[in-house]
């Protein structure tokens, strides 16, 4: 483990935080009625993804912990502010960092129109949150991050959403809240254990000294509670559809990135691996992910309006990524990885091509007053379908390779649950077709207010998105390389837990 | 002798909590309280016999504070009563959180 | 010759009508050319038509050049790879296409015959709108079908499986503006993916097998795999076959997908795509000789498909829909050859069939669309499709009824066209293998019925399917071509044959309908050098034939006899349609009485879709609707947790209040009790 944290890391990552949150405070103070907020907005977040893009290149050449910034902050708790970006993060970050200034380009002032200074701010904020979980290499600055991510995004849902928006995002607010209480009280137990917040510290004390295999249950328990939540895997996904449904375009675009299943792999997995090797553990995950994804496509299927098909297919998805992480397999974890990325993509894709459709039409996305749109827009329709497709898992398309990883690495292991699992292929474009259906074709009522096609900048941030899924789809092995050594690496931390579990030197009260 | 004096010392103090807990009047609370302050001088005058004047000195002091608290709050009474028209403590919420 | 090495030529075949449709699309979405529903320019046409139709040309000509170089010495074909696809874990996917013997056929009959669509389309598509948009689907849908064709790893071809099934989509739905249209690209998108299911579960047992997806590797190490798992992969690979290829009871899809402009049908749902599931099949031939159970499972699946739509053809008065039945059914004749392990007739009737059913749904389309100027010469607005609307039309129509005439005979089995050899040959296959005494297959048992009764059934629903394909293509062509026009003098005027454009690709269909028989002349009939088909394809087919089947033989006097049975079916069914059909006595469609009894389940497709709607998709539905969502979601998931969660914050929060309630009793309450608990503890301590 590589204590060192090479030249430019060290002001790379923290840099990568600090701008955005700069740039919040800067936005806030900007005086009424200022045209600055949104350029503003735009240039830092486009910084920060130019800076998230240089990570590209660090990480290969950064040691086996990938790139770190480390500073002392307090000792008494063994907490370090450290910040690290690894094989396994920076798909995450990359993803994060470059889908928020797009999506912001793309959906025109419309949601942002009243007090644009608080809007941005509380945009620029949500990613200095959402990256702040993805660069954590503290157990505190991890946390701190995960709550940070909630205040915006509270207010962008409450205060910028539509009429039911408030309802929702306190929805969202306390039922998320419960889980992170519970992760931080497994936090707390942790450090109490190990005298560390470190992560790569607590594992490798973990690693040498491992916890009892009822505590390990309990703090697994604890952080999957959280993390469950957060991505809104059956059964607690009832918040996300409302979420996303009510709120503005680019707040629907962030809730899809899976920050959930994120700690899940690459702390909670590493930090409890008997736990997480335990075989009714992984039973029962692999049966809520099927369920998922099963469970998803069915009820985006009767769904009335677009936002929320769309939010019950990401929930499909987050079952893939669950089914690929309790197989565990390289393949699949692999996958699980590829599937969080691509679905990020694909999904924010969507949400932003319906924030443009709702620049548009006020109630843009019910199925009730859309129809034939293809006649009138052709360039949207085809980006529409486009995005469609990857969300379905074509092969050529991103979604295609993720999901295969996942069922084809989980099919050694759990064959009858990826017998199930693949269903969900049908039923996946059984529901986004039906929805493309009254969307794009058929007859327009001849009343239907008219609709403009993409103007440039739509165009450009679609079909940024259209290259992204198309090239990930047909050449995902540079990814695929950078994820792979990280992935090898955490995954023999786990497995070790898995031979730890069958020793019979394995204690098993409390601590 | 001393263990009489602090029986019903300890007596005069249980009425004076009951009256506390249960009378909701302002002046009754005040005379309730008065009365635990009294047990309380009389435990102290009792031990004052086995431990020497030390005990009655503080039984000066209580009575000064005594004095002074039922002064404060007969005032705190009249202000309130004027502005609410009652002293029943039940219904004055000003402290609620 | 090595041919590991890249020699990424080959991938120059699909990525020119990819280029095309690249193209193409760019054009159909220019501002400048969106000019709402009027015909495009007969420059642009131009423009776009040259890119379209030349792309398919040079292809043409590359598989040609290919198949050459193929011919003089590499039995391993010519591969070509553009680097790695996906690899991780044990898995590594490679972009690698192989032209070999087997796929240079394929190669040949969907750039070819789709040269000649595409030649045709221009002709037919002048009038639309949507002429740029049109060439550019039709040429993404070469590419991926080339991709598919062409793929030497099973994830490579599905990723042709699947585009070819996205092009379909789009091409079925293209004049998307009526729901119906579109609602049938829907229909054979998600029936596919059924299908889909099947192969990619078949591709998961491989994996978790073999360790490899790659073809060569697969069959290279097919001996690893059990007899059971075996026919597992083999049964859900012919899942995706039949969804693919419309077999019982994925085949719904075909019949609705006429919707789509009928050159589509013609490329795509007669000589290409469904298809492909056949390609699967011969490709995968050395795994399905692993199981004979599984290959008796697709011969008598092909076998029952092909008696099932053949009846349903009988009854159809829509010109699209009769010739869709009759793929389903011809197809089914191709799987039961698959499944006998005759994968040589399979290919052969595969691309026979190409020919003349190409043939058949072009020369319907010429129909079509001198109908539609007829009835719009004469203002009348009747259906163009119904036969009932037609009759006479060889008086108006020579060239077109002439060829249609040809391809009428061959799918009916007429000697010496193309399609009674390549059905002879399916024929007298299952009759060999169903007497021989050494074949796997014949000795093999499925549901406790030996395999070689399920041959000789096999044999005799294929010829019973023979008469009523006579039956019902010569019921066609009497209604369409024969007797008097039935929709009057004045729509009658505006009737042509097709314009040149239009005429071409039929008049080449017709020579290949009738040169075709010579690719594969059975032993028996020496009227030229025999067997072409089988020695080209040797390398490929001969040892998993071998395997499946031994050496089936009859003796000469045997197959003669046979050979006379299935002609004399055939031309019993020609006479019956002759005899039986009346068609000076129908009426027109509007003025038509509605069916009755067993026309009327078969004019209805044994109502297999009002079924599937009451039993599968309904239920679904509404299932989803009321159970899922409102009952578990929005009921008991969000009531207990989401709304639980709040509620629990709300009591706690409501304990906590009561303590501040401001009543300064309470307080005093408090102090009492706080008071006497710790001197409680500090007693009892």
């Amino acid at each position: 483990m590589a204590d060192v944290s090479t030249p430019i890391a060290g002001w790379l990552l923290p840099l990568l935080l600090a701008l955005p949150i700069v740039g919040a405070i800067i936005t806030w103070l900007l005086p009424a009625g200022s045209r600055a907020p949104r350029p503003l907005a735009l240039a830092t977040l486009f910084a920060t993804a130019a800076l998230a893009t240089a990570l590209w290149w660090l990480v290969p050449q950064a040691g086996a912990s990938g790139a770190i910034a480390d500073h002392a902050w307090i000792d008494e708790w063994g907490t370090r502010l450290r910040l690290q970006a690894t094989g396994v993060s920076l798909p995450m970050i990359l993803l994060t960092a470059w889908l928020m200034p797009l999506a912001l380009l793309a959906v025109a002032p419309g949601d942002a129109s009243e007090r644009p200074q608080a809007f941005h701010a509380q945009v620029l904020l949500l990613t200095a949150g959402v990256l702040g979980i993805f660069l954590a290499g503290d157990l505190l600055v991890f946390y701190l991050a995960w709550e940070l991510m909630l205040v915006p995004l509270y207010f962008l849902i409450g205060a910028w959403g539509t009429v039911r928006g408030p309802r929702a995002a306190t929805t969202f607010f306390v039922y998320t809240l419960v889980g992170s209480l519970l992760m931080l009280v497994a936090i707390l137990y942790v450090v109490r254990v190990t005298g560390t917040t470190v992560i790569d510290g607590a594992i490798a004390h973990l690693a040498a000294r491992p916890m009892s295999l009822t505590a390990q249950l309990w703090c697994f328990g604890a952080f999957a509670a959280a993390f469950l939540v957060k991505s809104a895997l059956v059964p607690f996904h009832t918040w996300l559809p409302d979420a996303q449904g009510e709120s503005p375009a680019i707040a629907a675009t962030a809730l899809g990135i899976k920050v959930g299943t994120y700690g899940l792999l690459a702390i909670a997995m590493p930090l409890f691996p008997a736990a997480a090797m335990h075989p009714t553990v992984r039973l029962v995950l692999m049966a809520l992910g099927t369920i998922a994804i099963l469970h998803g496509s069915l009820v985006a299927l009767v769904q009335p309006d677009f936002r929320r098909v769309m939010s019950y297919a990401s929930v499909s998805h987050l079952g893939f990524v669950v089914v690929g992480l309790a197989a565990f397999t390289p393949e699949s974890v692999q996958g699980a990885l590829l599937v969080m990325l691509n679905a990020g993509i694909t999904t924010g894709g969507m949400f932003v091509l319906l924030g443009v459709l709702r620049t548009r039409l006020a109630d843009g996305d019910t199925f009730a007053h859309l129809g034939g749109l293809a006649r009138t827009v052709p360039a949207l329709g085809a980006a529409l379908v486009l995005l469609v497709l990857a969300n379905v898992g074509l092969p050529g398309t991103n979604g295609f390779v993720g999901e295969f990883l996942v069922l084809l690495g989980a099919y050694r292991p759990y064959p009858l649950f990826v017998l199930v699992a693949t269903i969900g292929v049908i039923l996946a474009a059984a529901a986004l077709l039906r929805a493309v259906q009254r969307t794009l074709f058929g007859p327009r009522a001849p009343d239907a207010p008219a609709v403009r096609d993409l103007s440039r900048r739509e165009g450009a941030v679609l079909g940024a998105f259209a290259l992204v899924i198309i090239v990930l789809g047909l050449a995902p092995t540079p990814m695929l390389d950078r994820v792979k050594s990280a992935t090898t690496r955490l995954m023999q931390t786990v497995d070790a837990g898995r031979t730890a579990l069958e020793s019979p030197a394995m204690p098993v009260g409390m601590r | 002798m001393i263990r009489e004096a602090l029986i019903v010392s300890a007596i005069l103090f249980s009425i004076g909590v009951a009256g506390v807990l249960v009378h909701r009047n302002a002046l009754l609370l005040f005379m309730c309280v008065e009365l635990m302050l009294n047990a309380v001088n009389l435990t102290l005058v009792a031990f004052s016999r086995l431990h020497g004047t030390s005990g009655q000195v503080f039984v000066v002091l209580v009575m000064t504070v005594a004095a002074a608290e039922a002064a404060i709050g007969l005032a705190i009474v009249i202000g309130v009563f004027r502005h609410y028209r009652t002293v029943d403590m039940g219904r004055i919420r000003l402290l609620r959180g | 010759m090595d041919l590991a090495q890249s020699a990424p030529v080959v991938w120059l075949l699909p990525a020119l009508p990819l280029a095309g449709f690249l193209v193409n699309g760019a054009l159909s979405l220019l501002p400048a050319w969106r000019d709402g529903d009027a015909p495009v320019s007969a420059t642009r046409r131009t423009v776009v038509s040259v890119v379209g139709v030349g792309v398919m040309a040079a292809a043409f000509v590359l598989a040609v050049t290919l198949v050459v170089q193929l011919a003089n010495g590499a039995t391993e074909g010519i591969a070509g790879s553009l680097g790695t696809w996906m690899a991780a874990g044990d898995l590594r996917v490679d972009w690698t296409l192989r032209l070999d013997r087997l796929s240079g056929v394929m190669a040949l009959v969907i750039t070819g015959i789709g040269t000649l669509i595409h030649l045709y389309s221009t002709g037919y598509m002048a009038a639309d709108a949507g002429f740029a948009r049109y060439f550019a689907y039709l040429n993404l849908f070469v590419a991926f079908m080339l991709v598919l064709v062409l793929g030497d790893s099973l994830p490579v071809l599905f990723v042709g499986w699947e585009g070819v099934g996205l092009a379909s989509y789009l091409l079925i739905g293209f004049w998307f503006g009526e729901t119906a249209n579109a609602d049938a690209g829907k229909k054979a998108f998600v029936t596919n993916r059924i299908g889909d299911f099947g192969l990619l579960i078949g591709m998961f047992l491989l994996f978790a097998h073999l360790g490899t997806l790659d073809i060569p590797e697969i069959i290279a190490r097919r001996a690893d795999l059990s007899a059971a798992v075996a026919t597992a992969i083999c049964l859900f690979l012919f899942l995706g076959c039949a969804g693919k290829s419309a077999q019982l009871p994925l085949y719904v899809w075909l019949p609705d997908a006429m919707a789509g402009p009928t050159p589509v049908s013609a490329l795509i749902h007669a000589a290409t795509m469904v298809t492909a599931g056949v390609y699967l099949i011969v490709r995968m031939g050395a795994l399905f000789a692993m199981s004979p159970v599984a290959s008796l499972v697709v011969m008598v699946i092909g076998a029952v498909t092909a008696i099932w739509a053949a009846l349903v053809g009988l009854k159809q008065w829509d010109i699209k829909k009769v010739l869709a039945y009759s793929t389903v059914s011809q197809l089914g004749y191709m799987f039961m050859a698959a499944g006998a392990g005759a994968y040589t007739a399979a290919m052969f009737h595969l691309v026979t069939h190409a020919f003349f059913k190409a043939l058949l749904f072009l020369g319907a389309g010429s129909v079509i669309h001198a109908m539609h100027e007829g009835l719009h010469h004469a203002h009348v607005d009747a259906d163009p499709q119904d036969l009932r609307n037609m009759g006479g039309l060889g008086k108006r129509m020579p060239v077109t009824a002439t060829l249609m005439w040809i391809a009428t005979f061959a799918i009916a089995g007429v000697p010496p066209l193309a399609g009674f050899f390549s059905k002879d040959a399916i024929l007298t296959g299952l009759a060999a293998r169903a007497s021989s005494h050494d074949a796997p297959i014949a000795q093999a048992g499925l549901l406790g019925v030996p395999g070689s009764v399920w041959l000789w059934f096999a044999w005799g629903v294929g010829l019973v399917t023979a008469f009523v394909t006579a039956v019902y293509m010569t019921r066609l062509m009497r209604y369409a071509f024969t007797g008097t026009f039935r929709s009057g003098d004045v729509v009658a005027e505006g009737i042509h044959d097709a314009p040149m454009s239009m005429r071409l690709p039929l008049l080449a269909l017709g020579l290949l309908t009738l040169a075709g028989g010579w690719l594969e002349l059975p032993p028996v009939l020496p009227l030229g050098p025999v067997e072409l088909l089988t020695h080209w394809l040797a390398p490929v087919t001969a040892a998993p034939m071998t395997a499946l089947a031994g050496t089936p033989h009859l003796a000469h006097a045997t197959e003669y006899l046979l050979i006379g049975i299935a002609i004399a079916a055939a031309a019993a069914g020609i006479i019956v349609a002759f005899v039986a059909l009346e068609p000076a006595r129908l009426a027109t469609k509007d003025a038509a009485p509605a069916e009755t009894g067993i026309g009327r389940v078969l004019a209805n497709d044994y109502f297999v879709d009002t079924a599937i709607a009451r039993v599968v998709t309904g239920p679904i539905t509404a299932g989803s609707r009321a159970v899922l969502w409102r009952g578990i979601d929005l009921g008991l998931l969000h009531g207990v947790l989401a709304t639980g969660s709040a509620t629990l914050l709300r009591s706690v929060s409501w304990v906590g209040g009561q303590l501040q309630a401001g009543v300064a009793g309470g307080y005093a309450w408090a102090i009492a009790l706080g008071a006497l608990v710790l001197f409680a503890v500090f007693t009892l301590r």
